[in-house]
């Protein structure tokens, strides 16, 4: 009688603890963290992907990177804050298909005029997946995807918020990604914001914003098929 | 339509905001308003086609610290 399973060696038998078996493909969930002394092999850096769930953390380590940008009366001043994750496994791994991406990102109104009111606002959110050659030193794009957001606060009051989003880059199936301990893959987060002051204004407007990794979190991540 | 707009819009008609965010869209009042502004807000809100909900902070029951 012919088995109902497909052969062994179309099996994955052993999944890696960090992946989740999807039928015949896998994925893994790289967590953006932060770690207080930086990796130095086979890069030295102190923005990492890690895995798995729940995310090993630093204790202490950041729980995000932030920038800010002060606007003078009757003007919109910008800035951009931009974070390099990277997976320092040396393991060799092959991904190909739809790699998910979600960014969390925090916005500030932290100064602003009592009367005239000020805007901060996250204007665009840009995600890229690089692979970066440790022999080299270069990174090469493996794809990019961008978001006009446009998500603003406005007032005479401070006050913040928080959200997520989640982008989509599509490595081909024809030409898989693969890592190991020449090749790595890096996550880069890079968040447009402006600030926005009334031209009658005594007190600048003064946004801030961050791109959130707390520590043991799955804030920001990249989850990727393999193959 | 921008949050700076509608804080603009809200102000002209004498609404005491304290500001408007448009992620989790929400309009918070720096004072109390009355049933009869809220309702204003409303159908601000309404015949311009915006979904904000309309955080109005209710006065200190001052009676309750006797």
């Amino acid at each position: 009688m012919e088995s109902k399973f497909p052969p062994l060696g179309e099996l994955q038998l052993e999944p890696d603890f960090g992946k989740q078996l999807i039928g015949y493909h896998s994925r893994i969930k790289l967590m953006a963290q932060h770690l207080t002394n930086a990796l130095t092999k086979p890069i030295t850096a102190n923005y990492v992907l890690r895995y798995p769930e729940p995310c090993p953390a630093d204790v202490l380590g950041n729980d995000y990177l932030e920038k800010t940008v002060e606007a003078a009366a009757g003007t919109t001043a910008s800035n951009s804050v931009s974070a390099t994750f990277t997976f320092l496994n040396v393991n060799t791994l092959r991904f190909a298909g739809l790699a998910e991406i979600v960014a969390s990102v925090y916005l500030e109104l932290r100064q602003v005029d009592g009367t005239y009111p000020g805007t901060a606002r996250i204007t665009t959110i840009t995600v890229d997946l690089l692979k970066y050659d440790v022999e080299s030193g270069q990174a090469a794009s493996l794809g990019s995807a961008s978001k006009t957001v446009n998500r603003s606060i406005s007032g005479t009051a401070s006050a913040n918020t928080t959200f997520s989003e989640l982008f989509e880059i599509e490595i081909p199936k024809s030409s898989p990604l693969v890592i190991d301990e020449n090749t790595l893959l890096q996550l880069k987060v890079t968040v447009e914001f402006e600030a926005v002051t009334d031209a009658s204004a005594s007190t600048t407007t003064i946004a801030a914003a961050r791109i959130n990794f707390a520590r043991g979190s799955d804030e920001t991540y990249v989850r990727l098929p393999l193959v | 339509m921008d949050t700076l707009k509608i804080f603009q819009d809200l102000k002209k008609m004498l609404i005491d905001v304290a500001y408007v965010e448009n992620v989790s869209n929400t309009i918070v009042l720096a004072s109390t308003h009355t049933d009869e502004e809220i309702k204003q807000i409303e159908d601000y809100l309404r015949e311009n086609g915006l979904n904000y909900q309309i955080i109005n902070p209710q006065p200190i029951e001052e009676e309750l610290f006797v």
